[in-house]
């Protein structure tokens, strides 16, 4: 079958469909009852950091989000009076233990040092030789021998007995070395496991989450340290930090938000309805979104494989744009006395330059690194198209009896408008100035915080964490080195590490197989027959004279006979450094000074390094540079596409008024209320422009058309409102994203939609 | 900077200890409930180490102070040489010469911490990890768990005041054994500060 048989087929098949309204409205409604069941049934929506950050960050930013330390909770214990700290602080480990919210930690046997010294042999590099022969001199053997007697027969000598017969020289002190090269610069102590200040009245346990973070576990571990809150002591405070406290919060939040939002919203939509539709007929116009949002929701699904919550959560903004073509229609046949399928046609070109320009700014969108924003303009192009048909070829056949009464608040709303071209001038060289003074003085925030719901509780409990890490956060950086395998990874690892000034901890203390083969042949050729019988007899001269039987130390020469007797721990049981990447490959995680040397260093092996305050910037400066392009790409696209459907450049201008001064307007709002703009308010920049456009399209063809009453300014304000009821009630939200969002939008669209009316016509006017 | 903390250490976080409630005896209990009314400990000490890997037995001498709140305990050995520990609340010292120097050493911590709980006779922290068998004047302390240090421990009461100990045998696996004797004692008297 060639295509114009396939035309003709579908024509016919139109045709016969349109006779049948009730078996298209079911048709319709059984489509979207189909994508809603198959959406639910098979789809879970996924939110990672990685479809939220841009592509020039993104490989720096999952190696930083996934590393071990940023996996754990950090449970803090803080007390202003001076209390037993330490003995509560155990207990509240204990506590969140039992309640199988935190994994046991690795637990120190008593002879956890003796461990340490026998992993020694696999970890002995070249760098180590001499700090050993130091301990093995003359006057080193018997100052150690002297300690040794003094520590042995001293109280904690009980315990320590098995360490010192196994260790007379104190090689310990070169593993326990090693092992403090984890410490980054700070100015953090280490107390039984806790992380301590100087001041000494904080106590940090960072723990692994015994269950998923997710919202229910969350909000299980508020409820626990609620418990624990009530058991401790008066001035003693417990909570805790880290992604599940703010899922916690923002979870919360944002269902709050919602209830709110959505009664508002619902509130609003009825008395746009009350006050400017009222009709039965007008009903179909809000059935829209909830004919197109599941259809829009799989075909993102099919296109990405996966659907964000946030793309979910877009819904709200393209249903207010889906809505506005219903009520052009609506209006247009009401106010232009028209057949409602006569009026479709003749709205054609605005509709279809509405969603021309509209789905332009979401194609500049797509064109972004950032896959959420790809999944957003996918979503919501699939959701206009849907919109757009359905308008204007399903819409009109139920309203063929609709009413073409006209309504007397449209007259009046007509009457009211702006007639002077001179004073829509000046209002519009004040907006601008307003808007230059704006753009000067509107302070953007940089901190991805500000992003994040949070209480001015949790901002205070941050507060007491932040002084505790503030320092190891500035001087300190992470380097990840990669490899296809762990064992490369290692390998890789033990490689940059002999090129740094400092050896990286993680490639002293877990080295590849190789590197523990490698060692462990460097360590028995250090330990010579000849070197152990000196030793030996150094020691035993020692060791009698201050009162130790001769075969006291025998357990450490039976040691370096056999180093292989003594079973291996592995370290990654305490602290695991690698992680799985997306792609299969793993990296080794390492926490260095952050130094230009560092730096230059692992720039040069091509490792990747990363600093916490970089990263931020880093980030903030590519998501501007991201919104930015989208915007002046939305401007161009938008720019061309209305010069050819209007046939003139300076038509498009025009058509550009509405949205150049809603933007003005709304950063001179931003300065003036001396708001500070998260980057939403930024991401928000192309819709607005995607609004605006329509706005001024609208008045356009309002300007070159014949039949004026096809658009009636109470149309505008109808689908201005709409948008508003829908998008700008998003301003009672407490969270800081959904509140920007619904504050842009208000400023936004209420003053494009006011331009349009007010300021546009005699302007278009006075260009005739 | 909640991303930022890597250390070793740190991530050393102590596994809870497992807690189980022991039947209680009266005797015990009633123990238990006389030595919690101990709020200070003012004690002489001699220490006899009979360690097979020493030629002789070593005698120590020195003193010990203890107060509840704050939690506080120095252990100063006086001859033959002048060292011990102190515990402060939550900060754990080593005593050499008389000076103090801080332990941030989490199992040198934890071992001056384990001192304590033997030192003022913490009943409830000890019968966690130890079942217990009370004899006319004192108590025998048996690990719950092979713990590869001690076979047992036994604890004399002091005959002039039952809130005192007089004696504590700490018994080695390997024959080894401690002999810590108390004289001098003074319970829940005033404390100097500079003893801390």
């Amino acid at each position: 079958m060639n295509f114009s048989a396939i035309t003709t087929q579908f024509v016919s098949w139109w045709k016969r469909l349109k006779q049948s309204k009730g078996l298209l409205g079911a048709g319709l409604v059984f489509i979207t009852a189909l994508c809603c069941v198959t959406f639910w049934a098979f789809v879970q929506p996924q939110d990672s950091l990685h479809i939220l950050i841009p592509g020039s960050v993104r490989e720096q930013m999952e190696l930083f989000e996934k590393s071990p330390f940023n996996q754990k909770v950090f449970v803090v214990v803080t007390s202003q009076k001076d209390t037993d700290l330490l003995a509560h602080a155990h207990m509240v480990q204990n506590y969140l233990t039992q309640q199988g919210l935190i994994r046991p930690g690795f637990n120190p046997a008593p002879d956890f040092a003796l461990t340490l010294l026998h992993a020694l042999p696999f970890r002995f590099l070249p760098t180590d030789r001499e700090p050993v022969l130091e301990k093995i001199t003359q006057e080193a053997v018997a100052a150690s021998t002297q300690e040794n007697y003094e520590r042995i027969t001293s109280l904690e000598g009980v315990l320590l007995r098995p360490l010192i017969q196994a260790d007379p020289f104190h090689l310990l002190e070169i593993m326990t070395r090693k092992l403090a090269a984890f410490n980054p610069q700070t100015n953090l102590d280490y107390r039984d496991g806790f992380l301590t200040t100087g001041k000494g009245n904080t106590l940090v346990g960072l723990y692994d989450l015994a269950r998923p973070a997710r919202f229910n576990n969350a909000q299980r571990f508020s409820e626990a340290i609620k418990q624990l809150n009530a058991q401790l002591p008066e001035g003693m405070e417990v909570f805790y930090l880290g992604g599940l406290r703010y899922t916690a919060e923002n979870v919360s939040l944002i269902q709050h938000d919602l209830r709110y939002v959505s009664l508002l919203g619902i509130i609003c939509l009825i008395l746009v309805f009350c006050l400017l539709l009222r009709s039965a007929h007008a009903l179909f116009i809000y059935a829209l979104p909830l004919l197109i949002l599941p259809v829009a929701a799989l075909g993102t699904y099919a296109v990405f494989g996966n659907i964000s919550g946030i793309t979910l959560g877009f819904g709200s903004v393209v249903a207010g744009l889906s809505v506005d073509y219903g009520i052009y229609l609506f209006f247009a046949i009401v106010h232009g006395n028209l057949p409602a399928t006569l009026a479709a046609q003749k709205l054609r070109r605005h509709i279809g330059c509405t969603f021309l320009t509209s789905s332009l700014c979401f194609v500049a969108l797509f064109l972004s690194s950032v896959e959420v924003f790809r999944q957003i303009a996918v979503f919501a192009l699939l959701g206009l198209t849907a919109a757009l048909l359905i308008a204007l070829f399903i819409l009109p056949l139920y309203w063929e009896n609709l009413s073409t009464k006209k309504r007397t608040l449209s007259a009046a709303t007509e009457a009211s408008l702006l007639q002077s071209p001179i004073l829509a001038g000046l209002l519009s060289a004040v907006i601008i100035a307003f808007g230059i003074w704006g753009f000067y003085h509107t302070r953007l925030s940089s901190d991805l915080e500000t992003m994040n719901a949070s209480s001015p509780l949790l901002q205070k409990q941050k507060s007491v964490l932040d002084d505790v890490f503030t320092e190891a956060e500035t001087k300190n950086a992470f380097i990840f080195v990669k490899g296809r395998t762990i064992e490369e990874a290692l390998e890789n690892n033990e490689r940059i590490s002999l090129s740094l000034p400092v050896p990286l901890a993680t490639a002293e203390m877990i080295p590849s197989e190789k590197g523990r083969e490698s060692r462990l042949k460097q360590w028995k050729d250090f330990w010579s027959r000849e070197r152990i019988e000196d030793a030996q007899e150094l020691l035993q001269q020692s060791a009698v004279r201050v009162g130790f039987s001769p075969k006291a130390f025998d357990p450490f020469f039976e040691w370096l006979d056999n180093p292989e007797s003594q079973s291996l721990f592995d370290f990654t049981k305490i602290y695991n450094p690698v992680i799985a990447l997306e792609d299969g490959s793993f990296a080794v995680v390492n926490f260095v000074p952050n130094t230009p040397q560092v730096q230059e260093i692992a720039t040069d092996a091509n490792v990747v390094y990363v600093t916490a305050p970089e990263l931020k910037n880093g980030l903030m400066q590519s998501m501007k540079k991201e919104t930015l392009r989208i915007a002046l790409l939305a401007f161009l696209f938008n720019l061309v596409a209305v010069t050819v459907v209007f046939n003139s450049f300076r038509k498009a201008l025009l058509a550009f008024i509405p949205v150049g001064l809603a933007i003005c307007f709304t950063f001179g709002c931003f300065a003036l209320f001396k708001v500070e703009v998260n980057l939403f308010a930024l991401v928000f920049l192309p819709l607005l422009m995607g609004l605006g456009i329509d706005y001024g399209i609208f008045q356009l063809e309002k300007s070159e058309t014949a039949v004026m009453q096809l658009y009636p300014p109470v149309a505008l304000v109808a689908a201005g409102l709409s948008t508003l009821a829908g998008f700008g009630v998003l301003i009672v939200a407490k969270h800081p994203v959904l509140h920007m969002m619904g504050l842009a939008s208000c400023v936004g669209v209420g003053s494009a939609m006011l331009v349009s009316l007010l300021i546009l016509p005699p302007i278009l006017e006075r260009t005739k | 900077m909640k991303h930022f903390i890597t250390l070793l250490l740190l991530l050393v976080t102590f596994a809870a200890v497992a807690q189980t409630t022991p039947e209680t005896t009266d005797v015990q209990q009633a123990t238990m409930e006389r030595f919690a009314a101990v709020q200070t400990i003012q004690s002489n000490f001699t220490q006899e180490k009979h360690l097979s890997l020493l030629t002789a037995p070593v005698i120590s001498k020195g003193t010990f102070a203890f107060t509840k709140t704050p939690s506080r305990l120095r252990w100063e050995n006086t001859e033959p040489f002048q060292n011990g520990f102190l515990l402060l609340e939550n900060e754990t010292f080593r005593l050499e010469k008389g000076l103090k120097k801080p332990i941030k050493h989490a199992m040198a911590s934890q071992v001056a911490t384990q001192m304590k709980m033997w030192l003022t006779f913490d009943l409830a922290a000890l019968s966690k990890a130890h079942t217990l068998d009370f004899f006319d004047g004192g108590v025998r302390l048996t690990p719950k768990k092979e713990n590869g240090i001690f076979t047992e421990i036994t604890v004399w009461f002091s005959k002039q005041n039952p809130q005192a100990l007089e004696k504590i045998r700490l018994n080695e696996t390997n024959g080894d054994y401690t002999l810590l004797t108390f004289t001098n004692t003074k319970i829940n008297e005033p404390i100097s500060e500079e003893n801390f």
